[in-house]
């Protein structure tokens, strides 16, 4: 599933000049300074998917040290198969899947209370402010919210975004197509 | 899929993410992990030799119904056939009574109640009487 062309187009799209990804031979599984430089280099880039998948900011931030500290325990067995951002990708989606399910889990009893209630409509300030995407990825399967910000936030294509999630393409390809499918109807055509 | 609207997604989600403000932290959360990664290194030789021990001395305690581990001793060496010297200092000297409770069963049924230097004997007194026939086969020849 995982090929040498998507391994490397993933590497190709992530060496961005703000952030510059060693190549992969540079990592070595196991090895404190290797983790520690993939830690400095892909730190933020994992925050900002970790933003469009959980909605705030704080809350990626944390993810992303939970993510970081499964990926440190993970590191002496990653394989090399797929490249460290990517591998640290899965994991970092893994995790904001996981703060997802427990965030609705927490929220139960309040829905619960609100049952029968209309719901209440965003507030046109907050909206403002954290813009209008944001959110509205947030109410997105988390899923669904990783393929399209690895797919449009990244530029992955849909066969790197299976690289990196670790399903097939096809999957990754009916996910984006029901989260636009969903962004359309509530952004509508502005986006 | 309408690649404008595509287009339009990406721009408004590049334009949003990139404005915010990330900082790496100067301390990772998985620092914690080292230092506790360094401990179980150092601690893990000790609590694996910890465990050892207090699985051998419940055997032991067990086997010899006592918690005392001079009598584990004792019973290790009785059941071994080692002399120490304190028996080979006091042949004369009755066996302290708890090892000889707890000593090997079949020991005990060999010899007879109340003789308990007698298996020490009893293998230097056995080649002596085999000894004894052969001169006894020879003068039985000599009348046949």
């Amino acid at each position: 599933m995982v090929t040498e062309g998507a391994v490397t187009g993933i590497l190709e799209r992530a060496a961005t000049p703000a952030d510059v990804l060693p190549p992969l031979a540079q990592y070595t599984p196991g090895v404190q300074a290797d983790f520690d430089r993939l830690y400095r280099a892909s730190f933020v880039r994992v925050v900002r998917t970790l933003t469009g998948i959980v909605g705030s900011l704080e809350a990626a931030e944390d993810c992303a040290q939970e993510a970081f500290t499964r990926a440190y325990r993970a590191w002496p067995g990653w394989s090399g198969d797929v490249p460290a951002e990517a591998w640290l990708h899965r994991i970092a989606v893994n995790t904001a899947i996981s703060y997802r399910r427990r965030e609705q889990i927490r929220s139960l009893p309040s829905l619960i209370m609100r049952l029968g209630i209309p719901p209440q409509a965003p507030d046109p300030a907050q909206r403002a402010e954290s813009g209008t995407l944001l959110p509205e990825l947030r109410r997105l399967p988390p899923k669904q919210a990783a393929a399209i910000v690895l797919r449009y936030y990244h530029g992955y294509s849909n066969r790197e975004v299976a690289a990196a999630l670790g399903v097939s393409e096809r999957t990754v390809g009916q996910r984006i197509s029901d989260a636009l499918a969903i962004l359309r109807i509530r952004l509508g055509e502005t986006a | 899929m309408d690649s404008s609207f595509e287009q339009a997604l990406t721009r408004r989600l590049r334009s949003e993410l990139d404005a915010l403000h990330v900082t790496v932290p100067a301390v990772p959360g998985y620092s914690g992990q080292r230092s506790l990664r360094f401990a179980w290194a150092v601690a893990r030789p000790l609590a694996m030799a910890l465990a050892a021990a207090l699985l051998l001395g419940s055997v032991a305690a067990f086997a010899s119904g006592s918690p005392n581990p001079k009598v584990w001793v004792t019973e290790a060496e009785h059941s071994l056939g080692i002399q120490t010297p304190d028996d080979e200092n006091a042949p004369g000297a009755a066996p302290s009574p708890r090892p000889s409770e707890s000593a090997d069963p079949g020991e005990d049924r060999a010899a007879p109640p109340g003789s308990r230097s007698e298996p020490s004997d009893k293998p230097t007194a056995e080649p002596v009487e085999r000894q004894t026939p052969e001169p006894a086969d020879g003068a039985a020849e000599a009348d046949g």
